[in-house]
């Protein structure tokens, strides 16, 4: 039986099981009191005939703001973030960098080193040619950084605003942007936080880009609210393109991979595992699921559908494999959606060249789903099995088992290169759907002059339920959610009899609509 | 008394958060053997800068200046010095 109550609307409703009847008004009775506190924007509870109560809470970030204090944390944790990107400025003998490649703190998560700069090329390639497939002419950059980005798509453009939130940063663009005098006329730097817009009118951008920078933001409060900021100025046909999001689904198997390289070879796989779900807990990064861009359509009437996209590159590193872009398109669109029977994967494990003979053999458009996704794919192996492993195992025992692994799944940028060899179909990819192995969906469309598919809305496979409840980390906020949890369920204590109080309180981000 | 305990104090304070209760030599490396992760220089260059009013924008950044509670201890001194001269 599970029942949840929205206070913005007093809306509840309660899903009855024959069997628990009395549990049923029971658990009004627990909304009720759920939704009287005042750190509580939307509850929803679970009964279990063993555990009793369980409660799901969305809380109220007003409360968590002002009354526990979270807002004093989000700006000690954006101070510390622009000290952070003050600092990769400031490195001492470090060898001057090529003007629009200034990859200075772009270091691995693994090893602590820069990322090759030939990776980083090809990083910057691959984004900077998605923003110009949306062909911006007047474009709002949050996060210029040392304008790698700016340098490659100002020159496409009539007007260029670029604004970042370190000065040591900008100072540095300046200096290369006088190297650069066709820019002078059409490019504008402002030292400015991200959710700092001035005084820009609504719809006076064609395209605002966030690349690379939404992980420094404190909570998922914090980019919602810059979001609905970016989608105001948009006009409508433009874009919002937020790039290189760390996927939150990926989270766990980017730590376990992180502290399977680190990890000390003697170290036993319960210390292991003990190691990862600390990486988890202490992230300091912001990890955003794609069903929280996906929830954008229904918040903003003005945003008309999301695409969500692996990133692509031939490299294999954590800017490629554990990130996604989201697309966000502005105003009302009018076009039909493209509707594609979907092959599982999983059921025949196609092979690149099963597909390059689909393409070949078909005429009408047709969609792949579950691709196992070769470029993570031993990561994820290796997450998988950590957790049902013998626990006394070292890690270098462990390792060499999972060294036995063969891949059998496909690279993205290998499906993307058929495309090119195989000129009559356009492929798209996403992962819109969420999955925590890393696998993507991908659509096979036959190029028609008269048709621009590249823009079609797509009816993409959906995330599964479950994926929804939580849209993002919490990076620092232990804190205050364990507060807010602990206060909770004093109310409840005071409110309620003793066995109706919930066993639990989760904190999560949305709760379903329906009653199942 | 600002100095070499309040150093490793903080430093101590920053290891715990990763519930690393290992031992801790002054001449430890924190940063460049992985023991703290890169956002944690920031902590530790935040702290220098309110403790002891170090502007890292003056002296430059490099993570050996400040990879153990001695390196610390020592920018921290030289730092000083070159500030009084």
């Amino acid at each position: 039986m599970n029942s949840w109550m929205d206070k913005r609307t007093g809306n509840s409703r309660v899903a009855r099981a024959s069997d628990n009847q009395l549990a049923t008004g029971h658990a009004e009775n627990v909304l009720k009191v759920l939704s009287a506190y005042p750190g509580v924007l939307e509850a929803a509870v679970l009964f279990d005939t063993r555990d009793g109560f369980i409660a799901f809470v969305v809380p109220n970030d007003d409360y968590l703001d002002d009354v526990l204090g979270r807002k004093n944390s989000e700006s000690m944790i954006i101070n510390r973030w622009q000290k952070a990107v003050d600092l990769t400025q400031f490195v001492k003998g470090t060898a001057p960098y090529p003007v629009g490649l200034n990859t200075q703190g772009w270091n691995s998560a693994y090893t602590g080193q820069e990322i090759p700069r030939n990776e980083m090329r090809e990083w910057l390639q691959v984004s900077a040619d998605e923003i110009l497939r949306l062909a911006p002419k007047v474009l709002y950059e949050i996060g210029c950084g040392t304008g790698m980005l700016l340098m490659q798509i100002a020159p496409s453009c009539d007007r260029y605003a670029g604004v970042d939130f370190s000065p040591a940063t900008l100072a540095k663009l300046r200096e290369q942007l006088q190297s650069v005098p066709s820019l002078a006329g059409k490019v504008e730097v402002i030292e400015r936080r991200a959710d700092d817009f001035g005084s820009l009118d609504c719809n006076s951008f064609d395209t605002v880009v966030m690349n690379s920078v939404i992980f420094y933001f404190p909570n998922l409060a914090y980019l919602s609210d810059v979001l609905e900021k970016a989608i105001n100025v948009v006009k409508p046909g433009g874009h919002v393109y937020v790039g290189d999001v760390l996927s939150l689904h990926l989270l766990p198997v980017f730590a376990s991979s992180i502290e399977l390289f680190l990890g000390d070879d003697e170290l036993s796989v319960a210390g292991l595992r003990e190691q990862i779900r600390r990486r988890v807990k202490l992230q300091p990064w912001l990890f955003v699921s794609p069903a929280f861009f996906l929830s954008l359509p229904h918040r903003f009437s003005k945003v008309s559908r999301v695409e969500i996209r692996p990133r692509l590159g031939r490299a294999s590193n954590e800017v490629t494999g554990y990130r996604f872009n989201a697309i966000i398109h502005v105003g009302h669109s009018d076009e039909s959606a493209l509707e594609v029977a979907f092959e599982d994967w999983t059921e025949r494990e196609l092979s690149l060249q099963d597909i390059r003979t689909m393409m070949r053999q078909r005429t009408e458009a047709f969609g792949i789903m579950r691709i196992r996704n070769r470029r993570l794919e031993k990561d994820v192996n290796a997450f998988e099995r950590i957790w049902p492993a013998d626990a006394s195992l070292t890690t270098a025992e462990f390792k060499h088992q999972c060294a036995e692994y063969v891949m059998s799944g496909i690279h993205p940028q290998d499906l993307i290169e058929l495309s090119k060899e195989e000129s009559g179909f356009e492929i798209q990819l996403s992962w819109a759907a969420c999955r925590p192995d890393g696998s993507y969906d991908a659509v096979f469309s036959p190029v028609r002059p008269s048709q621009f598919q590249s823009t079609r809305r797509i009816l993409w496979p959906k995330p599964e339920p479950a994926d929804l409840l939580c849209f993002a980390n919490a990076p620092g906020q232990e804190k205050y959610r364990a507060q807010l949890i602990e206060s909770i369920l004093t109310h409840c204590r005071q409110n309620l009899p003793l066995d109706l109080v919930p066993r639990d309180v989760t904190l999560v981000d949305m709760l379903p609509r329906t009653s199942n | 008394m600002k100095g070499k305990a309040e150093i490793r104090e903080f430093v101590q304070g920053l290891l715990t958060n990763y519930g690393d209760d290992e031992p801790l030599a002054n001449g430890d490396s924190l940063l460049l053997s992985g023991r703290l992760q890169s956002i944690d220089a920031v902590e530790i260059i935040m702290f220098l800068e309110q403790t002891f009013g170090i502007d890292f924008a003056q002296i430059g950044f490099d993570k050996e200046l400040i990879d153990s509670v001695d390196a610390i201890d020592a920018t921290v001194q030289t730092t000083m010095n070159c500030k009084k001269e």
